[in-house]
């Protein structure tokens, strides 16, 4: 009897051993740690080629992923001043069979994208993004030096010594098979990699773009560009998450 | 005279002990025999039937090729497997000791040498050991052909997206058909042409990523300032996962993309219309 009730306590115990572990993963796994952003609907039209509703997303992509952006928003919380990052979150949410207008103000200058395929607009509606250039802002190509990078227009592919960073998308397994986004974001600033101001006081870029969101699931974004530290410059920020990569879920 | 004598039972013992010995030996080796025997079978069954329903519908002869090698290795390994698991679960089963403190298991007999035991694993794990190493090499060979007349794609792997360019080129195809690529075409998803030999040029921007096919039954590293060859002639229509085989950072689980394999008509069509549209909603020229 006594056999029995020790070898009973002890697969009870380890059960919730288990278990804990389990709710433990789970919980990390499952939380967000930024609210997720939800988009702002604005109507119904055919700004998709199609008449459909319509929803709103904005966010940024700032070089100091510690400070707050226009409106006094934290970038990332607890975020590391020297790595960029995409906020004020890293998650959003739109709704399933919409057309989604997305904003990105692009904050931070870059070097040299590593695959010029990247430069390339994909996905979006026409395949192409709309620019807005504030500020001087300025490429890397090593033909030009110095070369301006303002765009005002739309724009279906950069060099890749004029990109800062890459909003790139795909679904999850199983979720819309052959959706794939891929929008270049233009450098901002100068090329010593010295801007640094997450506000519109500092040159940017104002990027705009349409896409249809596919049926519901989760999509994963990252950024193509690498801006990170260590090999391949993909390590750093480019191997945490929430920095430089996502989800969009489509609900 | 001697049966008037007085038995000595442990004498009689002494003189039993040999034979009993052998009839439990060969009792033990009858069993296990026939336990090996039993696994074998199931191995061997295994390895022909079961294993191709483990593994992948295929879409190249590469891949039937590869099926066919995991069922000899299979079928090779049934043996051998069966032997070790035979011999643990024979063991497991007829001389276990119930736990007793009062009655403890009495040592067994010395283990010995038998050297024509011995010689027979050592020449029979040689010749397995050879024959599946000749026929690994004779497969691998056989991957590393490169077409003459074939279609080329570059595949690169970039953390953590593949993306997939073809040159421009002419294939000249069977029955004097030609497949002609005026531009370079670049492309998230890998869309090919049935019946179409193609070479795939595998490289990597960043770190060491895995193009894996899946259904082609091909799989090579992407390593970076490294071009690495290989190739695959995809017959059958249908669409199937490409997916990266090394672990290579954060979204290394959603570095996947489609492959399509389409009709060369239709692939032509999709060309023809500047390669934008998802191959999917192309229609070939004359189709309904």
């Amino acid at each position: 009897m006594r056999r029995l009730v020790g070898a009973g306590g002890a697969v009870l115990l380890a059960a919730l051993v288990l278990a804990a572990i389990g709710v433990g993963f789970s919980a990390q796994s499952y939380s967000a740690p930024i609210p997720v952003l939800k988009a702002t609907p604005v109507g119904t039209d055919a700004t998709c080629g199609k008449t459909a509703p319509r929803v709103t997303l904005a966010i940024g992509a700032y070089p100091d992923s510690s400070g707050v952006d226009d409106q006094g928003r934290s970038v990332h919380p607890g975020g590391n001043p020297e790595w960029p990052a995409f906020g004020p979150s890293n998650e959003y949410s739109v709704p399933a069979g919409t057309c989604v207008t997305m904003t990105v103000t692009q904050y931070d200058s870059g070097e040299l994208l590593n695959n010029a395929y990247f430069g390339r607009v994909a996905g979006t509606i026409g395949n192409k993004i709309h620019v807005e250039s504030s500020g001087t802002n300025v490429s890397h190509c090593a033909d030009s030096p110095g070369a301006p990078a303002n765009f005002n227009g739309d724009v279906t592919q950069l060099k890749p010594c004029e990109i800062g960073h890459t909003f790139t998308m795909r679904p999850l397994p199983g979720v819309s098979p052959g959706f794939f986004l891929n929008v270049p974001l233009p450098v901002a600033g100068n090329y010593d990699g010295d801007n640094v101001g997450n506000t519109k006081d500092f040159p940017h870029q104002t990027v705009t773009f349409s896409f249809l969101t596919g049926p519901k699931g989760t999509y994963a974004w990252n950024c193509e560009f690498p801006c990170g530290h260590g090999v391949a410059s993909f390590g750093a920020v480019m191997g945490a998450y929430g920095y430089m990569s996502g989800y969009l879920h489509v609900i | 005279m001697s049966s008037n004598q007085p038995h000595n039972d442990d004498s009689v013992l002494e003189d039993l002990a040999p034979r009993v010995d052998r009839d439990l030996h060969t009792r033990h080796v009858r069993g296990t025999a026939l336990l090996w025997l039993v696994m074998t079978i199931g191995g061997v069954l295994c390895g022909v039937y079961l294993t191709p329903h483990l593994m992948p519908q295929m879409f190249a002869k590469e891949g039937r090729d590869a099926l066919l090698t995991v069922q000899v290795f299979t079928v090779a390994a049934a043996p051998v497997a069966a032997l070790v698991c035979s011999v643990a679960l024979y063991s497991l089963l007829h001389t276990r000791h119930r736990m007793s403190l009062e009655h403890p298991p009495k040592d067994g007999k010395p283990l010995r040498g038998n050297a024509v035991a011995s010689g027979a694993w050592l020449i029979v794990s040689t010749l397995l050991v050879v024959f599946l190493l000749f026929w690994g090499l004779a497969e691998w060979s056989g991957q590393q052909v490169v077409h003459a007349n074939a279609l080329t794609v570059n595949v690169v792997g970039n953390q953590w997206v593949w993306n997939f360019e073809i040159p421009a080129q002419k294939v000249e195809l069977e029955g004097d058909k030609t497949l002609e690529i005026t531009h370079p075409i670049s492309m998230s998803q890998l869309n090919l042409p049935i019946n179409v030999p193609v070479n795939f040029r595998v490289t990597s921007k960043d770190v060491t990523h895995g193009f894996w096919p899946v259904n082609f039954g091909i799989q090579v590293d992407a390593n970076p300032g490294v071009t690495t060859l290989t190739h695959a002639t995809p017959d059958r229509l249908g669409k199937f996962v490409v997916r990266c085989s090394q672990l290579c950072g954060l979204n290394h689980a959603y570095m996947y993309t489609e492959a399509n394999i389409v009709s060369d008509s239709t692939f032509q069509a999709w060309i023809d219309g500047g390669a934008t549209k998802p191959i999917s909603t192309v229609t070939a020229k004359g189709a309904a």
